[in-house]
């Protein structure tokens, strides 16, 4: 387990830790092979690993690397600020390399990028932490064990823009542009066995070893005593050396020529850092002594080290070079952007503190420091949240997007909401071009413009129950990962339930709907009709009574009781589902309804509603609300005219019900109570009820509904 | 009175359907020669027998929606001699404005509850053999008592009595008739209908006996309820 960062001290990082925490939990609960989780306190800031990679040998090659890239800073006291600055970049730019080296190794262990990084990071590392212990006299005590020093010290840092350059020629995808480079690979290889096999002999032969200390630049060979042959070799091999890189740089302009967008993207990166390298070295060995190319000399190691780990952080975490996972991808971008501003931070106010401790008294020094490391805390505080948006804000994260996703869809009113969630969702979390989400029953949702056929198509279903399909397309140049399709289709499986509770809950009120017409035809076949039946007899009986003037009343009254229970009965099956209804539609019902109230009621239609019909549940749902509003209307408002309106846009069906109510003493809330379990009714069709206050006084009640079919056609 | 009226009755409610036979038998004024309990069979025994009337139930078998409706005009339409009664247990106009969608005559359209009064359906029988409209009388009122101010204009114009001779007037009574109910004169009657034919704006050749169900419905009709065939099954 690697944990990289520490606590955050101020509230902008503290709000971000879990759910950086929290990004790899999800992961974890997703991923088969994810290792246990370290989960830190809260506010802690934890860019956790997965533990098979953090134990495996990348990660203790990386603390190798920054323990030897940290011995530097014993010899920093007492330097001159260029050196102090330089030294600072250095251990910063090496760590920062090295950290990606052992990131991509563990992630993709076959690939030898990554090796080559973390062996250039480690290798550097190594040359200067040989370089820095010549001056420890408890670990390098005598001239032999110095020049077994020297030649570590000075063959390593070699070998390590040996592989850098290797890599340059290499990147992104593991072999060199084309066949006819190959021979690069070799002349790199062979180049870095020579200068290894030359550094060695060179260190047998450094005699004074003050002198070979204070040599002018690491180029001049003074204070060894090489021969001529020696000489000559060291100055072709630094030539072959300078034109190695001139190749290696023709070599990515090559390979970034014949690249796809999404290449060049991650090349452009990779190439700014490896030429601020390569400038770098360049100034090494022509070694300036003053001007502005001193201070670039002095600064450069630093940037270009630091640039160099921030163009492969770019294409690897940005551009998506190797597919390293998308999580990580999120929280290392962060912990990357971190890590350097919290270094360059520490690197600025450090550095004016060592400048200041060379000229002022140590407590004047001290002073400045506090005062710089103040004065740049702000700075530091904003660069902070730029890069926590710039991290975070561009994308939802997996997690992130499923949460959103799971709040949005509750609070969904219908399939076509759910669809058209889904298709931004997906959208966001992934990058996606054009994603097109084709649902049963709904319209299909499109969000982008189509490039083309849909490269990925994830079916939504839930129990072997098929509600449609995601199609999408990545932005140009992308493309979409394992990870990313795991992402959607978590996305479909949670639109899949959304849907299938819509569907069940329109199933629900169908067949509460047909409950209700069968309910209607027995009164009406049973009931109603033995009644009916009776009422005949009883007339019969009274026809036959003759003269019994007694019998024939009773009979009568009887019968008159049989016809009241009749109509009562009548009236009961017209409440449960009104023939209307049934017979003469939505607009024959609710002029029905209008015609047995006791005030005038304005009912508007367009004329094509007359003689149209929809699913009967729809029809239901729309006439009850009608029924029920009209009911209240009566009951609360006091009202002396009601409006009725009935329309249809291309996709649904609207009631309104409006009274010119007479006083607010009648409250919104009674009025609603009593349609609660309408508005249930319309969301369960997809469809939906709003009560709003009319300016006169009264309400307005409108109800919508969708004239496609929710879920299942009518059985 | 020289012979009963031969009468076809359709329904497929059994105890209904020997209640209605029995009482129209024991009123000595009608012979059914056939039951029936379904629209199809319906038609072919009117086409065998051709009776006076047929009494046909609104709901029948197979759908159980408005079968009878279906069935009365078809007869009407074959048969322009034989009269049908429409018994139903809706009271609403709708049903009677998809009766009488095509015109009024030997139809009428009558609640289930009429066969309490034998007079009163045997009335209706022997009105539709003659080529006269009855309503019953609860969708006559159901019709008059609307309040919808756009669809009526004219009807708040009446006076009292004349609403009651309009009400009779839909149920497709008799000049005479309609006296007796309200008791008044024929002549009053008379007076009445001319004033209310004109507030109403009907034309008053419709005041013949056989024309003003019609006329009165059409008024009614006339902004009002707009049917619709059921499209769902």
């Amino acid at each position: 387990m690697v944990t990289i960062a520490s606590m955050p001290d101020n509230r902008s990082m503290a709000s971000r830790p879990d759910a950086i925490v929290a990004d790899e939990q999800a992961r974890g609960a997703t991923m088969s092979d994810a290792g246990a989780m370290d989960v830190h306190g809260p506010g802690r800031l934890a860019l956790v690993t997965r533990r098979h990679a953090a134990l495996g040998p990348p990660w203790f090659v990386w603390a190798l690397t920054v323990v030897a890239a940290a011995t530097v800073f014993p010899s920093l006291r007492g330097a001159a600020p260029p050196e102090t600055v330089e030294g600072l970049g250095l251990v910063v730019g090496v760590s920062m390399v090295a950290t990606i080296g052992a990131l991509v190794v563990s992630r993709r262990p076959a690939l030898t990028q990554g090796w080559l990084l973390l062996a250039f990071a480690f290798l550097w590392s190594l040359g200067l932490a040989a370089n820095h212990l010549i001056d420890v006299p408890a670990v390098v005590d005598g001239l032999a064990a110095a020049r077994r020093a020297i030649a570590v010290g000075e063959a390593a840092p070699v070998l390590a823009l040996h592989a850098l350059l290797l890599l340059l020629l290499i990147v992104p995808v593991g072999v060199p542009p084309s066949r006819r480079w190959h021979w690069l690979a070799w002349a790199i290889v062979i180049s870095a066995i020579a200068w290894s096999v030359l550094w060695i002999v060179i260190a047998q032969r450094v005699e004074d070893l003050a002198v070979w200390r204070s040599r002018p630049s690491p180029a001049s060979m003074a204070g060894a005593s090489l021969t001529d042959v020696e000489t000559l070799l060291v100055r072709l091999a630094q030539i072959a050396g300078l034109l190695l890189a001139g190749l290696v740089t023709t070599a990515l302009i090559v390979r970034y020529r014949s690249s796809n967008e999404e290449q060049r993207r991650q090349l452009t990166w990779i190439t700014l850092g490896g030429s601020a390298t390569l400038v770098w070295l360049a100034l090494r060995i022509a070694d300036p002594q003053a001007g502005i190319a001193l201070t670039l000399k002095s600064l450069f190691p630093g940037l270009a080290f630091i640039s160099l780990g921030l163009g492969f952080g770019f294409a690897l975490f940005r551009y998506r070079l190797w597919d390293i996972d998308l999580v990580v991808r999120r929280s290392i971008v962060y912990g990357l952007l971190w890590l350097t501003i919290a270094a360059s931070y520490a690197a600025v106010a450090a550095g004016l503190g060592l400048a200041a401790g060379a000229t002022f008294p140590i407590e004047v020094a001290i002073a400045i420091t506090v005062v710089a490391t103040l004065i740049f805390q702000p700075v530091r505080q904003h660069l902070e949240r730029l890069a926590d948006r710039w991290a975070f804000g561009r994308r939802d994260s997996p997690i992130a997007a499923i949460q959103t996703f799971g709040e949005v869809v509750g609070g969904a009113d219908g399939p076509g909401d759910v669809a058209v969630e889904l298709a931004r969702t997906a959208a966001r979390a992934v990058g996606l071009a054009w994603v097109e989400v084709v649902v049963v029953g709904a319209e299909t949702v499109v969000v982008g413009t189509s490039n083309g056929e849909p490269v990925t198509s994830v079916p939504i279903t839930w129990r072997a129950e098929d509600f449609g399909t995601l199609g999408c397309r990545p932005a140009r140049g992308g493309r979409i990962t394992p990870d990313d399709s795991a992402l959607l289709e978590s996305l479909a499986a949670q639109a899949a339930l959304a849907f299938s509770r819509a569907r069940l809950a329109s199933r629900i009120v169908q067949s509460q709907e047909q409950e209700r017409r069968r309910i209607e035809r027995d009164i009406h076949d049973g009931a109603q009709q033995d009644l009916a039946a009776l009422i005949a007899r009883l007339s019969l009986a009274r026809s036959r009574a003759g003269e019994d003037q007694v019998l024939r009343e009773t009979l009568d009254g009887i019968q008159h009781d049989v016809r009241r229970i009749l109509a009562d009965l009548r009236e009961l099956a017209q409440g449960i589902h009104p023939s209307v209804l049934r017979d003469g539609g939505l607009v024959a019902a609710i002029d029905d309804r209008c015609a047995r109230l006791p005030i005038a009621v304005s009912f508007r239609s367009s004329p094509d509603l007359a003689s149209r019909r929809f699913a009967p549940e729809i029809e239901a749902a729309a006439y009850f609300c009608v029924a029920e509003a009209l009911a209240n209307a009566l009951k609360h408002s006091g009202s002396s005219s009601i409006d009725i309106e009935l329309e249809t846009t291309r996709s649904e069906l609207i009631a309104s019900v409006t009274d010119a109510g007479r006083g607010v003493e009648s409250g919104a809330d009674t009025r609603g109570s009593g349609l609660a379990g309408l508005a249930d009714r319309l969301r369960a069709l997809g469809g939906g009820l709003t009560i709003d206050r009319e300016p006169t006084g009264g309400f307005r009640l409108t109800a919508t509904l969708p004239l496609r079919p929710t879920g299942d056609a009518e059985p | 009175m020289t012979r009963p009226l031969r009468v076809v009755i359709a329904e497929d409610h059994f105890l209904f359907r020997e209640g209605t036979r029995q009482l129209l038998e024991a009123s000595g004024r009608v012979e059914v020669t056939a039951t029936v309990g379904d629209a199809a069979t319906l038609l072919a025994t009117v086409d065998r027998l051709g009776p006076d009337a047929v009494i046909v139930d609104i709901r029948l078998p197979p759908g159980h929606t408005t079968e009878g409706i279906e069935a009365a005009r078809r007869i009407r339409a074959a048969h322009p001699d034989i009269g049908v009664v429409v018994l139903s247990q809706y009271a609403n106009a709708l049903y009677a404005f998809e009766l009488f969608r095509d015109g009024t005559a030997g139809l009428a359209y009558l609640l289930k509850d009429r066969v309490g009064d034998v007079d009163e359906l045997v009335g209706a029988v022997l009105a539709v053999t003659h080529g006269g409209s009855v309503i019953d009388p609860e969708v006559v009122e159901g019709l008059l008592s609307r309040r919808s101010p756009a669809t009526k204009p004219g009807l708040e114009d009446l006076t009292e009595r004349e609403h009651e001779v309009l009400a009779e007037m839909a149920q497709g009574k008799s000049n005479a008739a309609i006296a007796s109910a309200l008791g008044i004169s024929d002549s009053a009657v008379e007076k009445h209908i001319t004033a209310l034919m004109a507030k109403l704006g009907l034309d008053a050749d419709d005041a013949t006996m056989n024309r003003r169900v019609a006329a009165v419905l059409a008024f009614f009709r006339s902004g009002g309820p707009t049917v619709s065939r059921s499209a769902t099954p």
